[in-house]
């Protein structure tokens, strides 16, 4: 089968000052894909990946989604179009309950049918798909670090993106939490484009099919896990830096 | 949820049936709750601004004024009738919302404040310049005559009670509505984080327009309902202070509480009313008598009360009343 | 022909038009003063200080009982009461201002809008203190000297001219102080972050009292120097302020040099207009023209934008 591009961009760069953050020239993500990005501290990952769901505009280039363009795109509309992206640094709304902080993405999505029952259906099946749906009522900031990177799971899923663009999600989490996050992301991905910026390697290696390499904004490498293993440049960047 | 409900319709009706009561047996109060609800209306439409959409405006007394002064301008210069001169005076703070909204909601935080602080103070000094028309600070009155609905006298106390229950009742009850929608869940989220709601897909802007044009209506409806019920328009109404005065009553009571502006909005009346009544004659009068200073500005001090309670609130209890009261003992509390 | 029959205003006598221009040097002076203390608050703390109008109206009041005291109980020629009140009001007013720094603003971690609301409250607590222990009327304070200076329509009161020559005096000592001396990398480090200059053993705290005490000195200095000019009374507070505000807002918050350009053109347009035009309108313009800056160019329109 022929990979179907989701997400390209082309000659995307981003000033920040005068600093060159990102300078990406040709990057494309297919459909269905499990696509890791990983990269030294620094190497303008989370820029790069902010640049795609349009969280700031880029300084030059264009991003097309699934063939249409939409560089001049605001980040909430992007998002409709099915771009959903989690954050970094874990980003819920720590005053409300975990029903409220799936609920508001689920709502997005549910407009039309806009009964409470189906409202609430969606939203405790997507806090079930994680495992918290035992805990929805109680408040978010009350959780452990652990349920708050899966609520925030929870929220991109809770959109039914067609990509979803992880931002190191496992960072801080528990081997055994680690373990069932895999399992997740796998289910995830068959009716979803999966983008995740990583640094534990063991995620990285068990998950993608594709790996792109970030350096100095940069890219510095892109293929399967092997191909990014023997690569000579990615083992100087990384053992060398 | 019906818990709420019922909690909202036991206030009204409390509001309802001791209206006889204190008209019978206390006839200051009677007047006061009478004004208290009609600023208490002022309060809830700045309680969907501030308390749910997290944006503190500075400059709401220009749509109490714009809702006033339309009103209250027609009836006066173009002898309207006071049923669509209150209309028109809503739709003029509705307009002035969304004028003011386009542009101030460029601006977050420290900016939205000052900018909506210039606003109103443009529109304060456009009611002083229009001095003609407006008679400044002094202000004008309509007539007794004048202030009736469809046979229906409103300066009647009784009438004029219920009128201001009506207004509060509605404003109440569509803040209530709107809180527990679905744009009253993305208000909140957007208060509790703006970038997250926008990368969940919401365009903040659309909804913080959507606030601020609620919020100024009501406010509207306030000013244009205290022209009408309490005959009188001034330029004082558009001045900082009335842009102080909300943010105050809501911030006493909890903001983002749906209850929280009118238990704001009578304490600090009777706050003032009491210390200017009561305690502060005293006090000027302890310290004439114990120090020999003469405090002739101590027998009405408001101005302390106000300012005090601005810090000591924002100091101790940034939740005010009923946000303490839904953190400790009442969950559910809208 | 005479040609400014043609202008679409009423060209004003000369003789007005120099009034206008002197008194708007004045009130730019006294201006620029007071917007330097409330633009060096907002750069170094990120504060709005709303209440700085009120440390003016103090500076002012307190000159009105240091100078009467002093002519009560000391005697002496009018510039020795003055003189000891242009010491003694703006540092008692900067205390009380580390007072409310101590005491408020510091325990609300400088939130910036927690800190507006506060100072607000800060903005009633001094006018009531005022209203009650100074009262509701407006009081003049004797200029220290009186010499006239005949120009060629009038005579115009040579202390004004001293106000004008001071306070460059004063702004170029506060520009001298923050650029040139310690003190002032010591404020710009603790501006620059508040953590990384604690642990360089900068006391954070008693900068950020002495910035916002400083706000304060300022404005109550300018006060003190206007008050021969302009009556002392409670209210009058609320003017500076929003004139403040304009400058600082217009110049770019927190830009020094953008806030004395700003003061300069403010001032004087202000002097020359409410001398000659209807003041009102021209507020009008003024404060939309602000809230329109704000909206469209946030870095203000002689700042630059900061990096």
């Amino acid at each position: 089968m022929a990979a179907i591009a989701q997400i390209q961009a082309e000659g995307l760069v981003k000033d920040f000052g005068g600093l060159r953050a990102v300078d990406v020239g040709q990057f494309t993500l297919n459909k269905g894909e499990i696509r890791a990005v990983i990269g030294p501290n620094g190497a303008g990952k989370t820029t790069f990946v902010s640049l795609l769901c349009g969280r700031f505009p880029p300084s030059a280039g264009r991003i097309m989604f699934g063939g249409k363009d939409i560089t001049a795109m605001p980040a909430h509309d992007r998002v409709a179009l099915g771009i959903a992206y989690t954050f970094q640094i874990t980003s819920i709304f720590g005053n409300l309950s975990l029903y409220d902080n799936v609920a508001l993405p689920t709502q997005r999505r549910i407009t039309l049918s806009s009964e409470r029952s189906a409202l609430k259906q969606s939203t405790m099946a997507t806090l079930e798909r994680v495992g918290l749906a035992d805990r929805a009522q109680e408040t978010a900031s009350a959780q452990s670090y652990g349920h708050q990177r899966l609520l925030e799971v929870a929220m991109g899923l809770a959109l039914a993106p067609k990509v979803l663009i992880l931002d190191e999600p496992t960072q801080g989490l528990a081997d055994s939490e680690i373990t069932d996050f895999i399992a997740l992301i796998k289910d995830v991905a068959r009716e979803t484009t999966v983008m995740l910026i990583e640094h534990n390697m063991q995620v990285v290696m068990a998950l993608a099919e594709q790996i792109t390499v970030l350096d100095g904004g940069r890219i510095l490498a892109e293929g399967s896990p092997d191909e990014i293993r023997s690569n000579k440049a990615v083992q100087t960047a990384y053992l060398g830096g | 949820m019906i818990r709420s409900i019922v909690l909202h319709i036991v206030v009204i009706a409390g509001l309802f049936l001791i209206e006889s009561f204190l008209l019978e047996h206390y006839a200051y109060h009677h007047g006061n709750l009478a004004r208290i609800l009609v600023l208490a209306t002022y309060a809830v439409g700045y309680n969907i601004l501030f308390g749910y959409t997290g944006l503190l405006s500075l400059g709401h007394a220009m749509f109490f004024a714009a809702g006033m002064y339309g009103c209250a301008l027609l009836i006066r210069i173009g002898e309207w009738s006071i049923a669509p001169a209150f209309f028109v005076g809503v739709l003029c703070a509705l307009t002035l919302g969304l004028i003011v909204g386009f542009l101030a909601l460029r601006t977050i935080g420290v900016g939205f404040m000052i900018v909506t602080l210039m606003f109103a103070q443009s529109i304060y000094l456009t009611a002083l310049y229009y001095n003609e028309y407006t008679r400044g600070d002094e202000g004008f009155s309509i007539p007794q005559t004048v202030r009736s609905i469809g046979g229906i006298d409103l300066t009647d106390p009784t009438t004029r009670y219920f009128a201001a229950l009506i207004l509060f009742s509605i404003c109440l009850l569509m803040s209530l509505a709107l809180v527990q929608s679905k744009a009253g869940r993305v208000l909140i989220a957007i208060r509790e984080n703006e970038d997250r709601t926008r990368m969940l897909g919401f365009n903040p802007f659309r909804y913080k327009l959507f606030a601020l044009v609620i919020s100024a209506g009501m406010a509207g409806a306030a000013g244009a309902a205290y022209a009408v019920l309490f005959g009188y328009a001034g330029a004082t109404f558009a001045s900082v202070q009335y842009s102080i005065f909300p943010l105050l009553w809501v911030l006493l009571g909890g903001p983002g509480t749906t209850l929280g502006p009118l238990l704001g909005t009578i304490l600090m009346f009777y706050l003032v009313d009491l210390a200017s009544g009561s305690i502060m004659p005293g006090l000027a009068a302890l310290v004439e008598n114990n120090f020999g200073i003469e405090a002739p500005g101590l027998a009405s001090a408001y101005l302390l009360l106000v300012g005090l309670a601005l810090v000591l609130l924002v100091l101790f209890a940034p939740k005010g009343l009923l946000g303490s009261v839904r953190e400790r003992w009442v969950p559910w509390l809208p | 022909m005479d040609l400014t029959s043609l202008l679409p205003f009423e060209m004003p006598h000369p003789a007005l038009l120099a009034a206008g221009v002197l008194e708007g040097t004045v009130l730019a002076a006294v201006l620029a003063l007071t917007a330097l203390g409330l633009s060096i608050v907002f750069g170094f703390m990120r504060v709005v200080n709303v209440a700085h109008g009120e440390f003016y109206m103090l500076g002012a009041v307190l000159a009105w009982f240091v100078t009467d005291l002093v002519s009560r109980t000391i005697g002496g020629p009018p510039w020795l009461a003055f003189g000891i009140a242009l010491m003694v009001c703006p540092l008692t007013v900067a205390a009380i201002a580390a007072l409310c720094d101590r005491m408020i603003l510091k325990r609300l971690n400088y939130d910036p809008e927690a800190t507006i609301v506060a100072t607000i409250g800060i903005l009633y607590i001094l006018q009531q203190l005022a209203l009650t222990f100074y009262g509701p009327d407006a009081r003049p304070v004797q200029a220290p000297f009186d010499f006239r200076i005949q120009l060629p329509w009038f005579g115009y009161s040579g202390y004004k001219l001293i106000v004008v020559a001071a306070s460059i005096v004063l702004m170029l000592i506060v520009w001298l102080v923050l650029t040139r001396t310690k003190i002032g990398i010591i404020m710009r480090a603790t501006q620059y972050d508040r953590e990384t200059a604690q642990a360089f053993g900068i006391p954070v705290d008693r900068v950020y009292a002495g910035v916002f005490a400083l706000g304060a000195g300022l404005a109550a200095i300018g006060a003190v120097l206007i008050v021969p000019i302009q009556q002392a009374h409670y209210l009058m507070g609320g003017e500076p302020l929003l004139l403040a505000f304009i400058v600082v807002i217009l110049g770019g918050l927190g830009s020094l040099r953008g806030t004395i350009v700003a003061a300069i053109f403010i001032g004087l347009s202000d002097g020359i207009i409410s001398t000659l035009y209807e003041p009102t309108l021209a507020k009008i313009l003024a404060t939309l023209l602000v809230a329109m800056v704000l909206v469209f160019r946030p870095q203000g329109l002689f700042g630059t934008r900061a990096a």
